[in-house]
């Protein structure tokens, strides 16, 4: 193992962009470890004591270390990678904003060229500004930014009203507009079925399956987790609604969320039914059967929603009941005392789905986001029962990037559940397409093989579970990562609700006995 | 350009209410969430409207931020004087004679272990912290400062109990610089002790002499580490703390039902730098958690000599 360093002298990069740069390093092939840090003579005894020789007698507090150790041929291009990342950062710093030619506000960029839509992405204290500037500028919107007041998005969601545009969000963070994904989105064909939903996730799983069912999406509009709460009134969904009624490329339309306020939902409901057009209804949680009547399809899964809208947009009937199946079990030894299915999403609204689901079948169900008959998650640290959480709630993400971007977090939380005696199903989420980590399989399956070798060490085997939400036009390569996945082990299903009952029938019928 | 003084401005001064006589200052840090200024006498942050507060830190408001923030480059030079802070090359002017100022008030605190509330506060603070600490994804470097952290907590818990300064310091001085980060965790540790030895000092005068000696034989260490660690430091050794840190103590301290809630304000401050703290401060708290030296008035803290730090001459 060699070891390699470089300084930087008067280098200062705040801890996070530190953070990211080690990690970087640590991910590059034939590289073991790395670290950058401020070269204290603290810091340089400590990286002497564990092995890493920097002999950097020269350096002072204000330099900036950057350590590899690893396989000698490999040093070399790591620490360039170094260079290069922070040399791009400084670029940056010296130059200000000033080159390239960045966009500084929206009448700037209107002037370069016409465009209907603004997507905004700022701290959330700025977006009701930004998107007031948007709308008064004539521009429907997607708000990607969270953080903004009810108040402030039913304000934003009347102005739009009134001069006939829409706003999607705040925290609306997927959209597929005329073909074109916006942030966190799949890459689908273009078809006949239009798309509303409250839900991000949600609307990549439905519009995914669509997809990979042969068929196309019109539009795909996302409204923001509060659009349909009492003070916004779900203006965003009725607009999305009346606009997909319109739309002559639309033939089906599908609707998604929790659960809205009672009042909302009644608007809701009334405006599909005299749309004019089928309209499949998935409010993950209600009574799917209470929902149905006239052109309305109730469904109970996402998975249930595509199917449907699938069916009608081919002139079929959809199935009242069209829950798939889950694949059989793969046989695998599991021990009297494993009996729990861990779920560990990157997903909110996959993980809301499972909790919804296996609660419905299993007791002592735990999630830190509950729903049905599920309990919350007191110490969402630690799992206890059948425990389901969503790395993605803002407890998690704090300093650290999404779990669809950052896989490190939910890989250490696979391999602490791993040891537990009494895990028998592990359930992930692999979510592909714009926004999402560039090669899940290559952070998920040598946790999945350390995972494996902790539990073998117990004489225990563990079932990993799965679906993966993307489709074949994705930036990811859907087949090579279920490929890599399956080789791994990973018993992968066509939707999240089909790992579920998978996971479901592992725990209570048991693998052994398949 | 002239920025308009708002209400919102904030500036977080040491001892004082008024603007440093500060002169010319070079941009030499600019991050996403703050902008170093570097003068002969220290480091001032210029912090965006969400940060906490922190000594020597100026708090823009919403509107004006992000027009310092793009337009401030590495090197900028700026003028402090009559209040006003003037960057020279993009004629940005911002107008504090408005501002508000801001001190943390730690020495105001005493913690009283015998209220049960307090207890639980700790114990839920210490479980959060445990169930984070081993979630975490480290780099190489914070391992081993993890490891380093795990050799010296013990003499330093006893030390801190034998109120024997010059031991603390031992241990406490091998950390200045330490670790990851612009702002090395070990410095980051030693300021959230200080906090807890602060809250936990109730006016007993041997613990104030242990503080205040340990604040004084620190100081000699400054540089060994970073330019900006060695202003939070100093701000430290004069019992002047962040805003997250210091709510999080005084959460502590009084035991408030929402204490898990400040925990999380502290921790999203920087990569590592809240957590570290934190620790730092959980660890202080949990040492003089037992009664012992005769109590004395928490006015004796100001009858002590403070220690020499190099921090801003301000005027009073």
């Amino acid at each position: 193992m060699a070891t390699l360093h470089k300084i930087i002298p008067k280098e200062y990069r705040d801890s996070v962009a530190l953070m990211q740069l080690s990690s970087a390093l640590s991910a590059m092939p034939g590289v073991v470890q790395a670290s950058a840090v401020m070269a204290t003579a603290n810091n340089l005894e400590l990286l002497r004591e564990a092995g890493l020789n920097t002999d950097a007698v020269s350096a002072g507090p204000s330099d900036l270390l950057v350590v590899v150790q690893g396989e000698a041929g490999a040093l070399p291009a790591a620490l360039a990678e170094a260079q290069r990342r922070l040399s791009t950062q400084s670029a940056v710093a010296m130059n200000g904003a000033a080159e390239p030619l960045v966009m500084r506000s929206l009448t700037m960029a209107l002037e370069h060229g016409p465009a209907n839509l603004a997507l905004i992405s700022t701290p959330g204290e700025y977006a009701t500004a930004e998107a007031l500037k948007a709308i008064n500028l004539g521009l429907n919107v997607m708000l990607f930014s969270d953080n903004v007041s009810a108040a402030d998005e039913a304000m934003l969601k009347r102005r739009a009203q009134a001069k006939n545009l829409i706003v999607m969000g705040p925290d609306c963070g997927t959209a597929i507009i005329n073909g074109v994904p916006l942030a966190f989105a799949n890459v689908v064909r273009r078809g006949a079925i239009g798309c509303v939903a409250a839900s991000g996730t949600g609307l990549q799983e439905v519009t995914s399956l669509i997809d990979r069912y042969g068929q196309g999406v019109s539009q795909a509009i996302g409204t923001g987790g509060h659009d349909l709460s009492v003070e916004v009134g779900g203006i965003t969904m009725l607009k999305g609604l009346a606009d997909l009624a319109a739309d002559a490329d639309t033939a089906v339309i599908v609707l998604i969320s929790k659960p809205p306020a009672a009042a909302v939902a009644e608007r809701i409901l009334s405006a599909a039914r005299a749309c004019g057009k089928p309209v499949v209804v998935n409010f993950l949680g209600a009574d799917d059967r209470a929902l149905t009547g006239d052109n309305i399809h109730g469904v109970r899964t996402l998975e249930d929603a595509a199917r449907a809208a699938v069916a009608l947009a081919q002139g079929k009937a959809p199935s009242l009941d069209c829950a798939q199946p889950s694949p059989p079990i793969v046989p695998m030894r599991l021990r009297s005392g494993q009996r729990y299915v861990r779920g560990l999403y990157s997903g909110g609204t996959f993980c809301y789905e499972a909790t919804l689901l296996l609660s419905e079948a299993l007791d002592e169900v735990w999630a830190n986001t509950p729903a049905g008959r599920a309990h919350r998650l007191e110490d969402v640290w630690s799992s206890h029962g059948h425990t389901l959480v969503d790395l993605g709630d803002d407890v998690f993400t704090r300093g650290r990037p999404h779990p669809m971007i950052d896989h490190r977090l939910r890989n250490e939380r696979i391999l602490r559940e791993a040891t537990d005696p009494q895990v028998a199903v592990i359930l992930l989420d692999v979510v592909l397409g714009f926004g999402s980590h560039l090669d899940p399989a290559a952070e998920i399956v040598p946790t999945i093989d350390s995972a494996r070798e902790r539990a073998a060490r117990d004489g225990r085997e563990i079932a990993f579970v799965g679906h993966i939400c993307g489709t074949q036009g994705d930036p990811q390569d859907l087949q090579q990562q279920t490929a890599r996945l399956s080789r791994a082990g990973m018993q992968l299903t066509q939707s999240n609700a089909q790992a579920v009952r998978l996971a479901q029938k592992i725990v209570t019928v048991g693998a052994g006995q398949a | 350009m002239l920025v308009t003084a708002r209400e919102s401005f904030c500036v977080a001064l040491t001892r004082g209410v008024r603007l440093p006589k500060w002169g010319q200052a070079r941009v030499d840090g600019k991050f996403t969430r703050a902008i170093d200024l570097s003068g002969a006498q220290g480091v001032i942050v210029l912090l965006e409207p969400a940060c906490g507060l922190v000594p020597h830190g100026i708090r823009l408001s919403p509107a004006d931020w992000p027009r310092l923030h793009m337009s401030a480059r590495l090197g900028d030079e700026a003028v402090l004087a009559a209040d006003r802070l003037r960057f020279v090359r993009s004629g940005l002017v911002i107008d504090l004679t408005m501002a508000q100022t801001w001190q943390a008030r730690l020495t105001d605190i005493s913690i009283d272990w015998t209220r049960p509330q307090v207890v639980r506060a700790f114990e839920r603070v210490r479980a959060q912290m445990a169930a984070q600490a081993s979630a975490s994804p480290q780099d190489l470097a914070a391992i081993l400062f993890a490891r380093r952290i795990a050799t010296v907590t013990p003499a330093l818990i006893a030390a801190f109990r034998r109120l024997d300064a010059a031991v603390a310091c031992e241990h406490l001085g091998g950390l200045v610089g330490m670790g990851p980060g612009l702002t090395p965790s070990g410095d980051d540790f030693i300021i959230g002790c200080l906090a807890g030895l602060t809250v936990s000092a109730r006016g007993e005068r041997a613990r104030l002499h242990c503080l205040m000696r340990i604040a004084q034989t620190l100081v000699t260490r400054l540089a060994a580490t970073t330019r900006v660690s060695r202003q939070h430091l100093s701000d430290a050794f004069v019992l002047e703390f962040a805003q997250p840190l210091a709510a999080l103590a005084g959460a502590l301290a009084n035991g408030d039902e929402d204490v898990v809630e400040h925990l999380r304000a502290a921790l999203a401050v920087g990569a590592h730098s809240g957590a570290d703290a934190a620790a730092g401060l959980l660890l202080a708290l949990e040492a003089w958690r037992a009664p012992d030296a005769a109590r004395a008035p928490v006015a004796l803290l100001n009858a002590i000599d403070p220690p020499r730090a190099p921090a801003l001459q301000l005027e009073r």
